[in-house]
């Protein structure tokens, strides 16, 4: 079977995600500093602090982009940190990037379709050849891409240069992207980040209906009224700390979370 | 046929027309015999620059070196059949193998590494192919060159003459364009165009990022050896000079003017560049030895005035014209 992934859904009841201890340093900066935490199956979870309290980077850990100092982290029973990036993907593991990383080489279609990489098998032979085997694949894939790109709303931009998009939709795009490898943890690395009211409210919605649909996400995420509207749970962290984790409203009320955001010191309040 | 055109295939099978015309010309007299094995040397070019073109333009890998490639395909075939009596074809597989194993083993090293690494590795393979070839006399006969390589054979048909080469050569160029074409619509194709767009995005839809960089080096590594070996067959001699670094940038030089965002860039650039080569030559005459001024400001030209290459300009001003004029069907017929 070209399109399932040999997943082991069943044998596994853990958090879909469990982050245990992780920290990293760059020089002398301790960037994430034992930071633990997990996200169960079929939630969606926000990861949020002040700037440069380290979300990016607890991100870039777990999708593999830079590999901690000390802690371990599972998706599943699998031990991500140990692991070449591409594995992940395999492995259900899809991510959006901050600052948007389309292939703008490619068309809008393209880029979806890249997006079923893992799910396809055809290598060189098969593909210089094109065999049957091979073809099918690529009409799967190319239903897959459209599938997803009719479900961000980008449908009728397939054929465009992926540069050439508004950047809004191109964030809208990688959401696509990452939804064609058939995640079972969906990793969105500040989705409203240069979005106006509008294009945000948009991505809003599509999460609220990945959300719907059962998918599993974590977010970093500076728009506090998106975080607070779409997320199940919310992680604080604030000079590479964790300080905070529970529902958005306990989250809000949290003395620590007030201070490290209004700057407040924690005896004056 | 307008509808033709704008699929590659199409065009492939436009190309084969087109090829077929030289040889008809050379018959009624209306062109030299000796512009035919201009076009042979086209073939073979177009071989090498169409491998560039995937690793270059389509995965962004830069190679300085695939000169070498191309000499130890000849040089492979040559020895093993001057020397050790191999089988005709067989060689040409071995030097197609020997070409992919040497890129495999440059590759897998410096193909980890980010940045302009494979640039000064290949380069260096280059050079340090050129002077096995000049130094090892007992395997490479030195400077002098390996003489007495036998021309292909077809069944019990030798290719004897210009035109039969012609014909098989250009059949085997329009297999390895083929090939290329379908590597490029394929998952392959996009993931090599998707590590070029972003490595690490790339990394994180699953794209092996190392594994499909040294499979495209040595995809190239291959086309370059085979033409090597073809080459070799064809002038029955060889001797180092056509293997060193000038051949080398000649190919960069080729994918450039080519154009970058289709295969047929590769093609132009081969066509061009090969004929600028052999008339150039007979232009300059005693200044024979300037015509790398002239590649220079070739190159430059092209970078300033069309940097997507002549096959990204002709798309650019075909989209221009349309815009532009007020019957667009008109220019279009």
């Amino acid at each position: 079977m070209a399109f399932a992934r040999g997943s082991d859904k069943q044998t596994f009841d853990g958090p879909l995600l469990n982050v245990r201890n992780l920290t990293i340093r760059f020089g002398g900066l301790i960037a994430v500093n034992d930071v633990s935490f997990s996200v169960r199956s079929g939630c969606v979870k926000a990861i949020i602090g002040p700037n440069g309290a380290g979300k990016t980077t607890i991100f870039n850990l777990i999708s593999g982009i830079y590999k901690p100092a000390s802690g371990e982290i599972f998706l599943r029973n699998h031990r991500l940190d140990k692991m070449p990036m591409h594995m992940m993907a395999e492995l259900g593991l899809s991510r959006t990037f901050q600052n948007v990383q389309l292939f703008h080489n490619m068309s809008v279609l393209e880029n979806a379709m890249v997006g079923c990489h893992t799910r396809t098998r055809a290598d060189l032979l098969p593909s210089i050849l094109r065999t049957p085997g091979m073809r099918r694949e690529e009409r799967e894939s190319r239903e897959c891409a459209m599938e997803n790109l009719e479900k961000v709303g980008l449908a009728g931009f397939a054929d465009l240069p992926a540069g050439s998009l508004p950047f809004g939709k191109q964030r809208v795009l990688e959401i696509a992207r990452a939804l064609a490898s058939d995640p079972e943890l969906l990793l969105l690395d500040e989705p409203a980040a240069g979005l106006n009211t509008t294009e945000t409210g948009e991505v809003g919605e599509i999460i609220t209906s990945l959300k719907e649909k059962g998918m599993t996400i974590l977010l970093v995420e500076h728009d506090m009224s998106l975080v607070m509207n779409i997320s199940d749970e919310v992680v604080v962290v604030d000079y590479g700390k964790k300080i905070a984790e529970g529902t958005p409203t306990e989250v809000q009320n949290d003395a620590k979370v007030v201070s490290a955001y209004l700057g407040a010191d924690l005896e004056a309040v | 046929m307008k509808s033709l055109l704008k699929n590659d295939y199409g065009i492939l099978v436009a190309l084969m027309f087109v090829l077929a015309a030289p040889p008809i010309l050379v018959k009624f007299g209306a062109m030299n015999s000796y512009y035919i094995s201009i076009l042979i040397f086209m073939a073979l070019n177009t071989m090498i620059a169409v491998g560039l073109n995937l690793l270059v333009c389509h995965a962004g890998q830069i190679s300085l070196g695939h000169a070498a490639f191309y000499g130890i395909g000849a040089y492979t075939s040559a020895i093993l059949t001057v020397v050790y009596g191999c089988p005709l074809w067989v060689d040409v597989i071995a030097a197609m193998v020997l070409s992919g194993v040497i890129a495999y083993l440059v590759g897998a090293p410096t193909l980890k590494l980010k940045g302009h690494y494979l640039a000064v590795a290949t380069m260096g393979l280059g050079i340090i192919a050129f002077i096995v070839m000049n130094e090892w006399h007992s395997v490479t006969e030195g400077p002098s060159g390996i003489v007495g390589i036998p021309r292909l054979k077809i069944f019990e048909t030798v290719m004897r003459t210009d035109m039969q080469v012609y014909y098989l050569y250009w059949a085997i160029a329009l297999i390895v364009i083929l090939v290329a074409i379908n590597i490029l619509n394929s998952r392959v194709g996009r993931a090599l165009r998707a590590l070029h767009g972003s490595e690490t995005a790339a990394a994180a839809m699953g794209v092996n990022v190392n594994s499909y960089k040294l499979k495209v080096f040595v995809i190239s590594a291959v086309f370059a050896g085979l033409a090597g070996s073809l080459y070799a067959h064809y002038m029955t001699f060889i001797s180092p000079p056509s293997f060193g670094l000038q051949f080398s940038i000649m190919l960069v030089l080729m994918i450039i003017v080519g154009g970058a965002e289709t295969i047929w860039g590769a093609l132009i650039g081969a066509v061009l560049i090969t004929s600028m080569r052999a008339f150039l030559g007979e232009a300059l005459g005693a200044y024979k030895d300037y015509d790398v001024i002239v590649y220079g400001l070739v190159m430059m030209v092209v970078m300033i005035f069309i940097p997507a290459g002549l096959a990204g300009g002709v798309s650019i001003i075909a989209r221009k014209l349309k815009r532009g004029s007020a019957q667009p069907e008109e220019i279009g017929a």
